[in-house]
């Protein structure tokens, strides 16, 4: 499937270890910065109605707000609480003041 | 709701927004809110599953009040948490909420309260009837969405889906299963008749047939089958099952647990080679097979007929629908996803219990 890199924040609009949820072509995903690097997951938690963006983050993990299901947000595993299914994680990359995000065309 | 009564303000907030809304005093939370145009979560709006949880930020725990303290997801609510689905208040309140917020999109009917009343109960098989509400307006709903209605002296509302192509005007048809003791049940089985009130708020649920939907694949258990009904209908009126095709798996325990074989088997005579319906009995055999030519008959349970479809059927980029009890609709999205790879989102399902 065709990937395509989109522009997704400018890297000043994430704080380091802060996540925020940005909108790419109705795909909802959340961006995180930790140790000056960017990484980019789903938002929706896989297990309840949830955005990952409202949660917590602690060291390499987001917390969900809703049940304290927890992943790894460099892999997207699944790192402890009510959750099985990982996270869907996609590659970014930094280009001077923006961040971009791969996803494929059509998912 | 009646136009006197006293309105509160609920204060919603999340990591980086706040939105806000009017309630009535005893009103549902998640009901003001929606129809208030507020996008909130929720999947059952019926306290079972979960999805409209909320913290409660305002220190005022006496202005709210648990309508169903006994909810099946009332049972691992955290310190503070509550369901705005079995939540009203007497005083303004704040809340935080787990998902973004955003407003209802445009395209979908802004769900309200309607009155309206009984127009026919009838029994369509074991424990199983067909329930036809008129209302006082005309509800728009997309086809696959649900309604809650609620009936005189039985608590809460109950959800059930509307059951036929939104584009046929007339009365709202419901598919109700009956349980032993249940209030609403008695009230279906005793004491329903033409011209009892029934106030509806609706349309609610995102399990809604796409606009360009593709091939339909659906997979539906017992009276689950009701909002299938009604995307199959659609899909068929506006042409969607000529384009792409179509397979629903309709799983039932025996031949007395079948209905809507009349409809199901029409449709798959009108539009031969577009929809393949698939019968599946878990027990006994089909004596009617010979009755309904056009429909496909199997023995076993519903997801090991629908896995060996599956297996048989085109459905690449298919949009997947999965309609039934909790365990059904788990397994049915287990296989889906873990065993032939269909991406989640791609799986349309509310959760009912």
């Amino acid at each position: 499937m065709a990937m395509q890199w989109h522009y997704a924040v400018d890297a000043s609009d994430v704080d380091e270890e802060d996540v925020v949820q940005v909108v790419i072509a109705d795909r909802e995903l959340a961006v995180y910065r930790l140790g000056g690097e960017f990484y980019a997951t789903e938002d929706a938690c896989t297990h309840g109605q949830a955005s990952l963006s409202e949660g917590a983050i602690v060291d390499d993990v987001i917390e969900c707000p809703l049940h304290q299901g927890r992943f790894c947000i460099r892999t997207g595993k699944p790192r402890g609480g009510p959750v099985s299914v990982p996270l869907r994680t996609f590659p970014t990359r930094q280009d001077g003041s923006k961040v971009f995000v791969q996803i494929d065309a059509e998912n | 709701m009646s136009g006197a009564a006293r309105v509160i303000r609920v204060d919603l907030k999340t990591k980086r927004d706040t939105a806000g809304f009017e309630a009535e005093v005893g009103e549902r939370l998640l009901f003001a809110g929606l129809r208030a145009g507020i996008d909130l979560p929720y999947e059952c709006a019926s306290g079972a599953c979960g999805s409209c949880q909320a913290q409660l930020v305002s220190e005022a725990p006496e202005a709210v009040c648990n309508l169903y303290p006994d909810a099946p997801a009332a049972t691992d609510l955290g310190a503070g948490r509550l369901l705005m689905c079995q939540t009203a208040c007497t005083r303004d309140v704040e809340l935080r909420l787990f998902t973004r917020l955003r407003n209802l999109p445009p395209e979908q009917p802004r769900p309200r309260y309607v009155e309206g009343d009984v127009r026919s109960v009838q029994p369509i098989a074991r424990d199983t009837y067909a329930l036809s509400v008129r209302t006082a307006e005309r509800l728009p709903y997309q086809a696959g969405q649900f309604a809650m209605l609620s009936v005189d002296g039985v608590p809460g509302y109950r959800a059930y889906s509307m059951a036929a192509s939104p584009r046929i005007d007339g009365p709202l048809e419901f598919v109700v299963k009956t349980r032993n003791a249940g209030a609403f049940s008695e009230w279906l089985g005793r004491r329903a008749q033409p011209g009892s009130p029934v106030r509806v708020f609706g349309p609610l649920g995102r399990a809604v047939l796409p606009q360009t939907p593709g091939r339909l694949f659906a997979i539906a258990a017992g009276t689950g089958i009701a909002g299938l009904l009604s995307v199959f209908e659609e899909a068929l009126l506006r042409g969607d099952l000529a384009r792409a095709g179509a397979t629903l798996v309709f799983g039932i325990r025996t031949e007395a647990d079948a209905f809507a074989l009349e409809r199901l088997s029409e449709w798959a005579r009108l539009a031969p080679g577009q929809i393949a319906v698939v019968v599946a009995l878990s027990e006994g055999q089909a004596a009617a097979a010979a009755r309904y030519p056009s429909l496909v008959f199997a023995s076993g349970l519903v997801l090991d007929v629908a896995r060996t479809r599956l297996a048989q059927d085109p459905h690449e980029g298919a949009c997947f629908f999965v309609a039934g009890p909790p365990p059904v609709v788990d397994g049915a999205l287990a296989m889906l996803t873990d065993g032939f790879g269909v991406p989640r989102n791609d799986v349309r399902f509310d959760r009912f219990q």
